[in-house]
């Protein structure tokens, strides 16, 4: 994980996006004019050679294809309980007890689902109960007695109360963490559980009550796990109020609520998709929480949490940078970027269209500056983090940021298999077929093949039939950013070879046609932005709810990705629309005990 | 071009961090002495991204079975000899051709394609089997690196409890410290400390709670949902179990294990430390059977502390996929490919130490008869791949270090099984019978050939 727990990465609305968004008026009506529906066939993708007339889109987005949203009742795809995850646990506690160690970093890593951390496959073993229990004794152990190592907020900070042995304040103090840390679905008797151990607990000693309450709340499974009844009995049925306020706090800042949102559920304000959306967009507006959820996202989908176990000896690129540089360095400066520029591009009002032309980016450090190119548009008196670069016109936009560049190289090659695999599973929601077993990866070393380019390497795999099936859907989206070398340094040359970089998009539905680079892919792909926009409408639901999508949800998905394209686009809309789809506000309901599907 | 990288033996096997292990003169572990009983011990190590074939293994200088000096790679071995038996010429026949599955096969001898394991690794098999009563059936270690990959895949799991259900190594020494001797401290006869009797009323307390608020929200569910609040019902429940026995084995010889870092940081101070933690673990007698993982396949690992700044798996890249004899590289292939082969050594050598260190540790603990608990052990040391560029599986490099109870042949000893002679099916039933198991046969059927004889006493 990048994402700090702690809200480093706090992004202010400074506006400068908004004033940035105004110069793309003209391709924002372009993009607004843009009415393409997406042709999509009805067979899954195959090795089979998919050239063969058919009108097929990408195979992920299925859900969109005519006749598959049919209903005025609202429909969803079964929830199966959750874990939370690392990033939450680590979020919870710093607002429950403003814990900046970030605990949960060391438990066991969840499992992707649908490309995302969700702990929903693979029960819990004493292994996780191991790690729970160790972590709850020591965060408990710090509120109530403090101590070296410790870096937690004091208990008396937390409650306002005296100490431990203050019972009635304590007792109050401690049904509100409760509800908060429930995430504002504890009931009377679950208070009373918590209530119950700090009396008895005062029978080993003054602080053993206190510390024990704050245990056993850390290892409830109402705690732990995400676990929703809803309300009323049909099949499908919506969501408790505080259920709903549980979920928006883990879509928007994956955290616990806070008070504003659980009084909006005591108040009965979560009961309509206005409703929620008003909220929703009220916590979207915290900077701080909201960067880090997108922070969070932006890693997984674009797939720059690869950058911590990919290294680069940075010299063989660049040896004359001015001081030199080590990977790690460079490599916290390219996440930085993309987090930030991502992060300010959804917090001010930015679209997709923009975050994948855009002509600028934020904050460069001086090596990215110098690798790209990039000129401060802003002066010194400008803090660093919001000075705005100016980008040449060789790069533009998310997918040509040195971070994405970089994880989808080889340790001395730029990979198109890389990156085109990358392309079509995050932004067209296709992704291709694994390897067949015995195939033979290896990659020469750069060192030994001069003359040699990326684009001669990968000419072999269009002249063999067997490769070609699947190698014609990826390497032509990745040979377009030929022109980046391994760490996304632009190069006229590729190891002294020529380079191509011309391609055609192939079996992507609507989007179709050829490209000469990779700046005329993307101002192609955002003309025709229905591709890409159901994709990213498909992975903000896939995220938001910690699921896979299926046929039950194809409604909510058609219906939030219609609000997305109506809004240009508009990275903060969709997510808003996310929360006020049927998806996000409804469940089916079950039987304890039977199966659940 | 350099000479070969003259190395400091004594760097890695005495290393800058000095523990409460090395204390001369313990007394006899007492759970030997009163019982009695033969307790064998297995430990599976692993290290990634294969060797460097003509710089492994030993150098003949005799007509002996023992005649002979370890290679570069195995030299931190050297005053072990007399109990290492270094195994050549095994083929791990159930990988395809790459890392994924020569990991997912490597203690399982299931047909992998690289997705999964198909069946339980052999320690898995061995600790349900054994049915010692020790604490922990089995006991997974990692060392893990920076770079390491974070999720729970086929690259990162080396062991399986069952077909496609990898188990979670313990990677935080701190973590391990906590949970594996928290019930380990007082001298044997001494009352309890205050802290210790505190600890376990509130976790008498607690366990109570937490299985209660459990079960009263699993009954609420459906029932694939409700397996997974069981399923940690059931890992609460066994750590109560584990908490709650009486302090276990007492005395000086079984004791909190206390890395004294010294010069050591990051990744290899976190390796001293495993190692201590897995020692004791074994003279503690908490479990009979242990892995141990070094990063995991195609390590991504950076050693910087080995002033290398590129990454294991690459540098494996660097060295040949083929050369006319990897056994005996031409002058050519040697001055091309000095450079990456003698990183892949430097790292090779730093791992040999590391196991070194392990087997010296368990060299600590007499266990009676002039024994020690490495007498009593048997390391298994494997890799998921052979040659790194190559990614092959034949021959698969194999070294065990220790007395496997006295049933491991001892004075030092090589062997090169001929090609396609014996898979690595047969190594794994040979560390089943060392154990004192009775299979005949691990993993798929079809591999096995039946035990290695030529390796027992």
């Amino acid at each position: 994980m990048l994402v700090t727990t702690h809200y480093a990465r706090a992004r202010r609305r400074t506006g400068v996006f908004s004033a940035a968004s105004a110069l793309f008026l003209a391709c924002a009506a372009l993009v607004a004019g843009c009415n393409g529906s997406v042709s999509s066939g009805s067979s899954h993708r195959t090795n089979a050679n998919p050239d063969t007339g058919s009108t097929r889109g990408p195979a992920g987005l299925g859900l969109y294809e005519p006749g598959t949203c049919s209903g005025s009742t609202p429909t969803v795809n079964r929830a199966p309980v959750r874990r939370i995850s690392r990033l939450e646990y680590d979020h919870a506690v710093f607002d429950l007890f403003g814990e900046t160690s970030s605990p949960a970093e060391k438990f066991v890593a969840e499992e992707k689902v649908a490309g995302f951390n969700s702990n929903t496959v693979t029960p819990p073993t004493a292994l996780n109960a191991e790690q729970y229990l160790g972590a709850a004794e020591t965060l408990s152990k710090c509120v109530v007695e403090g101590g070296a190592g410790c870096t937690t907020a004091s208990y008396t900070t937390l409650s306002g109360c005296s100490g431990p042995t203050d019972a009635a304040c304590t007792e109050t103090y401690l049904k509100n963490l409760t509800r908060r840390a429930y995430r504002g679905t504890a009931s009377p008797d679950d208070q009373q559980r918590i209530v119950g151990l700090y009396r008895d607990g005062q029978s080993i000693d003054a602080n053993a009550g206190l510390e024990l309450a704050l245990q056993a709340l850390l290892v409830s499974p109402h705690f732990l796990f995400i676990m929703e009844f809803g309300t009323g009995s049909s099949s499908v049925v919506p969501l408790s109020q505080p259920e709903i306020a549980s979920r928006l706090a883990l879509a928007l800042w994956r955290s616990v609520p806070d008070q504003p949102l659980l009084d909006a559920a005591d108040a009965g304000e979560l009961g309509t998709a206005a409703q929620v959306e008003t909220q929703a967009r009220r916590m979207l507006a915290d900077g701080t929480r909201s960067a880090s959820m997108l922070g969070d996202f932006v890693e997984q989908w674009i797939g720059i949490e690869r950058l911590q176990n990919v290294s680069y000896a940075a010299a063989d690129y660049h040896a004359d940078w001015p001081n030199g540089i080590d990977w790690p360095t460079l490599r916290n400066a390219m996440e930085h970027e993309t987090l930030d520029f991502f992060t300010r591009a959804t917090q001010n009002n930015g679209t997709l269209g923009q975050v994948l032309t855009a002509d600028f980016t934020f904050g460069l450090s001086n090596e990215l500056a110098t690798l790209y190119g990039a000129t401060a548009v802003d002066g010194p008196n400008v803090a660093a983090d919001d000075r705005r670069f100016s980008l040449p016109a060789n790069r533009r936009g998310l997918l040509m940021q040195a971070s994405v560049l970089a994880a989808e190289s080889h340790p001395t090659r730029p990979s198109p298999v890389l990156r085109g695999k990358l392309l079509r599973s995050a932004l067209f929601c296709d992704p291709p077929s694994p390897p067949p077993p015995g195939v033979n990866q290896a990659i020469p070393d750069a060192k030994d093949t001069v003359g040699t380019s990326t684009s001669d390497l990968i000419a072999a795999h269009a002249k063999n039939p067997t490769c070609a099936n699947c190698h014609q859907l990826i390497d032509p989206l990745g040979a377009a950013f030929n022109h980046f070398d391994a760490i996304g340094g632009y190069q006229e040359t590729d190891n002294g070879g020529a380079v191509t970089t011309s391609g055609n998009f192939n079996s992507l539905g609507a989007l179709s046609g050829s490209f000469t680079d990779a700046q005329d892919m993307v101002q192609k792909v955002v003309a025709q932005q229905s591709v890409v926009g159901q994709c990213y409408a498909l992975q903000g639901f896939r995220y938001a709810l910690g699921r896979a999508e299926g046929a039950g949800d194809a409604c909510a998905i058609q219906q939030v990705y219609q609000r997305f394209a109506d809004q240009q686009f508009s990275l903060e809309e969709v997510i808003v629309a996310i929360t006020g789809s049927d998806a996000f506000r409804y469940r089916t309901q079950v039987t304890p005990g039977q199966s659940c599907q | 071009m350099t000479a070969r990288t003259s190395l400091n033996r004594r760097k890695f096997l005495v290393g800058a961090g000095a523990t409460a292990l090395s204390l001369p003169f313990l007394r006899a572990l007492p759970s030997y002495a009163a019982s009695g009983e033969d307790k064998r011990y297995l430990i599976l190590a692993f290290t990634a991204n294969g060797i460097v074939r003509h710089r492994w293994g030993v150098n003949v200088t005799g007509a002996g079975p023992s005649d002979f000096t370890f290679k570069d790679f195995l030299e931190p071995l050297t005053p072990l000899k007399s109990r290492v038996v270094v195994v050549d010429g095994l083929k791990n026949a159930a990988a395809n051709g790459s890392h994924e599955a020569g990991f997912a096969s490597l203690w399982s001898g299931f047909a992998s394609q690289g997705q999964t394991s198909g069946g339980a690794t052999i320690d898995q098999y061995l600790g349900a089997q054994l049915n010692a009563g020790t604490t922990y059936p089995t006991l997974e270690f990692m060392v893990r690196s920076p770079e390491d990959y974070q999720g729970k895949t086929v690259q990162t799991r080396m062991i399986y409890s069952a077909a496609g259900a990898p188990v979670d190594p313990r990677d935080d020494p701190d973590a391990a410290l906590a949970a594996l001797f928290s019930n380990v401290g007082g001298a044997a006869g001494a009352a309890p400390d205050p802290a210790s009797v505190r600890l376990k009323a509130m976790r008498a307390k607690l366990f109570a709670n937490v299985d209660a608020d459990l079960a009263q929200s699993a009954a609420r569910l459906c029932s694939e949902d409700k397996s997974h609040l069981d399923a940690l019902r059931a890992g609460f429940a066994t750590l109560n179990a584990r908490y709650s026995a009486g302090p276990g084995v007492t005395g000086a010889a079984c004791a909190k294990p206390n890395t004294v870092a010294g010069t050591l940081t990051g990744f290899a101070l976190q390796s001293r430390r495993q190692m201590d933690l897995l020692a004791m673990s074994l003279a503690c007698d908490f479990t009979r059977v242990a892995s141990l993982q070094f990063s995991h396949a195609l390590s991504p690992m950076v050693p910087r502390f080995l002033d290398i700044n590129e990454a294991h798996h690459d540098i494996s890249h660097q060295a040949p996929a083929y050369v006319p004899d990897f056994d005996n590289p031409d002058p050519q292939s040697l001055m091309q490919y000095a450079p990456a082969w003698d990183k892949l050594v430097k790292i090779g050598v730093y791992h040999a130490g590391e196991i070194a260190y392990l087997a010296q540790q368990l060299d600590q603990f007499p266990v009676g008869g002039g024994k020690t608990l490495l007498d009593q052990t048997t390391i298994c040391w494997g890799s998921e791949i052979d040659n790194g560029a190559l990614h092959d599986h034949d021959p698969a490099p194999f070294v065990l270090i220790g007395g496997g109870a006295g049933k491991l042949k001892s004075g030092g000893t090589f062997i090169r099984y001929p090609k396609d002679t014996r898979n690595h099916n047969d190594l794994l039933v040979t560390l089943a019978q060392i154990m004192g198991n009775t299979t005949t046969s691990y993993g798929d059927a079809a591999l096995n050939h039946g035990p290695l004889t030529e390796i027992l006493a």
